[in-house]
């Protein structure tokens, strides 16, 4: 009997008492420390972004936009850096958005997706995407500059290096490869997102395979095509590495002519400005400044990614 | 193009209908040549046995239902009817469905000309997210007609063989996810029929209705069949009595019992059909 | 209406453009996995005359030049703009050596030609090689000749004798030590000092370029320089030459598992050892910080946190993870080595610890997001249970969650190791670049990546260096090849048999 009253009561305590406020207290840290990893990442992402605009929307001029390095580039402005990276990421996303998008297609559409090929593809994407990106510089060196361009200029001029050096077509096919993965990623979610009945209507109908993915397919994931578009133009914009020694200038007064010509990019030039200059001191304001165009470039495209998909999302949940 | 239509369309309501095949079985009851049939039809998903040696007859211009419990492989029989079954992994299929004396499944089959001759419509209601217009016009694109005049007649003609032309005239244009449930389902229907099939498949196309849409698509069954071989599939016996010639039970994926649908409610001959009809189970 | 249509036929009207195209889009997706053989392929083709290269080029020497001269590979970066070239003539003025034998070359691409006529930039690489061999010797370096010759033009120059390097970023930023130390630590060369003073006769130029920069005796750290220098004994030579020997006969074991990392010196040494530290410690910093981190913040959108604040953080980790490295590397380098210098009060001001944090800004998003994406896949059904026993909310995150999630977790943690192994713009700007292998978080390293960015703009195309730095290559994709296919195969599989109890 008294076992059974001495039960009781805790029971009551337990409901009622201290290990009802020790718990509670358990589970307030543990939220609370849970909460705080995020605050801290959160208070990364805006001490970055803060500093850096802090630092340099003071030296955002239009001289500044419009103007190429002057005095060795301690003065002037980052035109030429500007113009190249757009030039390049548009070059490659001409690459690599067409062969991503089809990649997407032919994974959601055409494999099956136990089969071996499938599976296969799907572990390259994987791969391609976490290769580091200094390995794509040392293949865009080896593949396109010494192998695929040198043997253009043993063909067509022997003798000659057009092709067979560093240029903004072989640093936008190395770039082109690097994003690849991330336009397949983005576009497959999308695609996925357009229901399966529509396909079954479409096929039903007596549509070829070929008729739906045009018809119906693409059509409602065009936003997600768009979305993987503007995140690949982002990682490409940003990305320095895969540059540094396919076809990137340290400084070149003049914009690219030709494809075979070199370029500045505003990455590389915040590289070279932050350690490789013979004054870093004296342009700390330009490095800043640099750096806020690089980020505010790429903070647009992904802001832009980020609302297309979050459209997109919301879309396939209501269908 | 149409007018042929129209001239075949009548020209076959004024003939007798056709003499009966010796061999046709059961469809004596019905007395219609046998439009679709399978044989020793098996149907797996990967290690599943789905279908069980099903034989079949469906009866040209009837409405056949398959009736049975969920999971029964009712909806899986209707979708290997016009090889929909294609675009399942896994999915692999022994036996053969004969279609104007051909099988469906020999490889030399050309699987789009098939689907023009077999339409579909689902159970839930999926049109395109365009135009009422375009919804309809879809399939009669897709085989190749341009023609804006002839593409317009089309679109009324099919909206009106569904019932729905009347609602919907004044807003072809509208977006087609701006209509009720059951408009969208007669709006699947008609395009169905814009491609001129001749045996209709309906996958319990009023599952999800109410029960004024369902009246109205049930309705819609019943003029229709007089054009086309309907096949449909339905959780709900009252519905396959009130639409139904023929009417097929199946029981874990084998079918039990065929016959026509008075016959088959009042007096089934298997031991199952009887529990399944008196709401045994199921 | 049935008689309106010819009945069923058999014959496949296909259409010959939809063939091609559908042949094409299955061609086209090939290509992820042709570039994956294409990336394997080149890059250890380039790499692999570290093993397989034939000695097939005898170079001679003027040897009477030789005798009184203690030269070594050296590459000098002159930016014209600013008076590094006057640096290297005082040199050689100072030195009062002359007539030495100088091979110049432009790398295969001849774009460092192309910089001297368009940009009034000058980058060169002024090469001697084994220039101090009296006699005809095999070069070390020589390599099977690749499709892209370089260009070599000989040419009589004035002969710096140190090994002077400009890199004024460094030094500018470092405030607590006195010159040379600084100059050592900071330089992408470092090591290279180190080298020189193996060598007999160095000293002349190695107390010139320590007395150029100040206090190289005055320092009190025993830094590599410090150490490099109780080297210089009369045996020096003989070893030089001795691992000269070896490298020759194609060791490459004695070449690669060195504890120095000296690619521009007279007799470069390619030890792979300070730069596997290196890594090493700026990858596990980085995964040490980023890591709980970005699971704990999983955790808490997965679990505790309101709809409100799991819309807000998601943008902003996707924001994160867009952030390019260029700008989190001038972010450590000019911000937070600043700041964390004046509050850990330690010596270098660019060390693994800086480069480390940085790094880890780029990991968190990864492994965030892998990991959210396996907390959320845990099944409600088990969440509901565990809360119907009576489990709190924390108890069923941490004891439930957590726990069936884990080997996708630790897959994002996997995949963020690898991220970290292979980055190269943070470690190439925040680490410091000298090659130093100690075990305190707060030295200055050199990861592999970095090593790659930093000197394959420097290098001739073609020679060892140039095969060795592929061969770094090789390994950072064979290492990320290998750490995909174990989450790809393994641990993918154990985290859907755990949820799916298949």
């Amino acid at each position: 009997m008294s076992v059974s009253a001495s039960l009781d009561v805790s029971k009551e305590n337990s409901l009622l008492g201290s290990t009802s406020l020790k718990r509670r207290l358990i589970g307030g840290m543990a939220g609370g420390i849970t909460g705080f990893a995020a605050m801290l990442i959160v208070l990364i992402v805006f001490t970055i972004v803060i500093s850096v605009v802090m630092g340099g929307y003071k030296n955002i001029t239009w001289e500044f936009l419009t103007e190429a390095p002057k005095e060795g580039m301690m003065e002037g402005g980052i035109f030429p850096a500007i113009f190249g990276t757009v030039i390049m990421t548009m070059l490659m996303s001409l690459m690599a958005v067409p062969l991503g998008t089809v990649t997407a297609i032919y994974l959601s559409e055409f494999a099956k997706p136990t089969s071996i090929l499938a599976r296969s593809i799907r572990f390259a994407v994987n791969t391609l995407a976490s290769i580091p990106s200094i390995v794509f510089g040392l293949f865009g060196l080896g593949f396109f500059v010494q192998f695929i361009g040198s043997s253009i200029d043993n063909v067509t001029n022997p003798g000659t290096l057009v092709w067979g050096q560093p240029n903004i077509l072989w640093a936008s096919m190395t770039m082109g490869l690097l994003t690849m993965p991330v336009v397949i990623v983005s576009v497959e979610e999308a695609i996925r997102t357009v229901p399966k009945e529509w396909r079954d209507a479409s096929l039903a109908l007596g549509a070829t395979r070929l008729q739906t993915i045009r018809k119906i397919v693409i059509p409602g994931s065009l936003s997600g095509i768009l979305t993987g578009m503007i995140l690949a133009i982002s990682r490409g914009a940003g990305e320095v590495a895969p540059i540094l020694f396919t076809g990137a200038a340290f400084f070149l007064p003049q914009i690219p002519h030709a494809l075979s010509s070199q370029f500045m990019h505003l990455g590389y030039h915040i590289y070279i400005l932050a350690t490789q200059s013979s004054n870093v001191e004296k342009t700390i304001p330009l490095q800043y400044a640099t750096t806020l165009v690089l980020l505010a470039l790429t903070f647009t495209l992904n802001l832009t990614a980020v609302i297309l998909r979050s459209r997109l999302r919301g879309k396939s949940q209501s269908a | 193009m149409l007018e042929q239509m129209e001239k075949d369309h009548s020209q076959q309501l004024r003939t007798e209908m056709p003499p009966m095949h010796p061999d046709e079985g059961f469809n004596a009851m019905v007395n219609r040549p046998v439009k679709v049939s399978s044989r020793g039809l098996n149907l797996y998903y990967g290690e599943k046995h789905a279908l069980t040696d099903v034989s079949l007859e469906i009866p040209t211009n009837r409405v056949t239902a398959f009736i049975g419990p969920s999971g029964c492989g009712k909806s899986t029989f209707l979708r290997t009817l016009n090889r929909m079954n294609d675009t399942i992994v896994g999915c692999k299929i022994t036996g053969e469905v004969i279609m104007d004396s051909v099988n469906i499944y020999d490889a030399r089959l050309d699987v789009v000309e098939l689907r023009k001759r077999v339409g579909m419509v689902f159970q839930k209601s999926n049109p395109f997210p365009k135009s009422i217009w375009e919804n309809v016009a879809y399939g009669p694109k897709i085989l190749g007609e341009s023609n804006k005049s002839t593409l317009n007649e089309l679109v009324e003609r099919s909206l009106k063989q569904a019932a729905l032309w009347e609602e919907v005239k004044d807003r072809l244009q509208h977006s087609a996810l701006g209509l009720s449930g059951g408009q969208q389902q007669r709006l699947c229907i008609a395009r169905a029929l814009a491609t001129s099939p001749e045996v209709l498949l309906m996958d319990e196309p009023a599952s999800a209705l109410d029960p004024i849409s369902t009246a109205k698509i049930e309705e819609l069954i019943f003029q229709l069949k007089s054009n086309y071989t309907i096949v449909i599939v339905t959780h709900n016996m009252q519905q396959a009595a009130r639409v139904s010639d023929i009417t097929a039970f199946f029981y874990l994926g084998e079918l039990i019992e065929v016959g026509n649908t008075r016959d088959m409610f009042t007096k089934p001959a298997k031991k199952q059909t009887e529990d399944y009809i008196t709401g045994r189970f199921g | 209406m049935t008689s309106q249509k010819p009945p069923l036929q058999l014959g496949k009207k296909r259409k010959i453009g939809e063939t091609i195209i559908e042949s094409l889009i299955r061609g086209l997706s090939f290509i992820s996995i042709i570039a994956i053989a294409l990336i394997f392929f080149f890059v250890f083709k380039e790499a692999s005359p570290v093993f397989f290269g034939k000695p097939n080029k005898v170079v001679t020497r003027d040897s009477s030049s030789t005798t009184h001269n203690e030269s070594s590979k050296t590459a000098v970066v002159i930016d014209s703009s600013s008076a590094t070239m006057k640096t290297v003539e005082t040199i050689k003025a100072k030195n009062g050596i002359k007539g030495t034998e100088i091979t110049v070359k432009m790398d295969a691409a001849g774009n460092k030609k192309k910089f001297t006529k368009g940009g009034g930039k000058i980058e060169q690489e002024v090469y001697d090689p084994l220039a101090d061999d009296a006699t005809p010797t095999k070069d070390t370096a020589a390599t099977p000749v690749t499709p892209a010759k370089p260009k070599e033009i000989k040419k009589e120059e004035p002969k710096p004798t140190a090994a002077k390097e400009t890199t004024p970023t460094n030094k500018k930023y470092s405030t607590t030590n006195g010159g040379s130390v600084e100059q050592e630590v900071y330089d992408p060369f470092a090591d290279e000092k180190g080298g020189i003073a193996t060598i007999p006769g160095q000293k002349n130029s190695k107390v010139k370029s320590s007395s150029d920069t100040g206090s190289l005796g005055d320092s009190a750290d025993p830094t590599v320089i410090a150490q490099t220098q109780l080297q210089i004994d009369s045996s020096a030579l003989q070893e030089s030459k001795d691992s000269l020997d070896r490298a020759h006969a194609g060791d490459f074991s004695n070449l690669l598992f060195g504890d120095t990392w000296q690619p521009v010196s007279n007799v470069p040494k390619f030890g792979f050892l300070p730069l596997f530290i290196g890594t090493l410690k700026v990858t596990l910093i980085s995964i040490l910080f980023g890591a709980p981190l970005a699971i704990l913040a999983a955790l808490f959108t997965s679990t505790f946190a309101p709809k409100w604040a799991r819309e807000t953080l998601k943008p902003i980790i996707e924001l994160l993870a867009g952030l390019p490295s260029v700008v989190v590397g001038f972010f450590a380098l000019i911000v937070m080595a600043t700041i964390f210098q004046d509050l850990l009060g330690y010596q270098y001001r660019l060390n693994s610890f800086v480069g480390g944090i940085a790094m880890s800004f780029a990991v968190i998003p990864i492994i965030y997001t892998i990991s959210e994406d396996a907390l959320t896949a845990v099944p409600n059904t088990l969440r509901d249970a565990s809360t119907a026993l009576g489990a709190t909310k924390w108890q069923t995150a941490f004891k439930v969650v957590l726990p069936s999630a884990i080997p996708g977790v630790f897959a994002a943690v996997i995949l963020g190791f690898g991220r970290a192994f292979g980055e190269t713009m943070i470690a190439l700007m925040a680490t410091g670049n000298a090659a130093m292998s100690t075990a305190s978080p707060f030295d200055p390293i050199r990861t592999f990546a970095a090593t790659i960015g930093a000197e394959m703009a420097e290098v001739v195309f073609g020679d060892q260096h140039y095969n060795i730095l592929f061969l770094i290559g090789a390994m950072l994709f064979v290492f990320t090849f290998t750490s995909n296919a174990l989450v790809e195969f393994y641990v993918r599989k154990r985290l859907i048999r755990r949820i799916q109890g298949k």
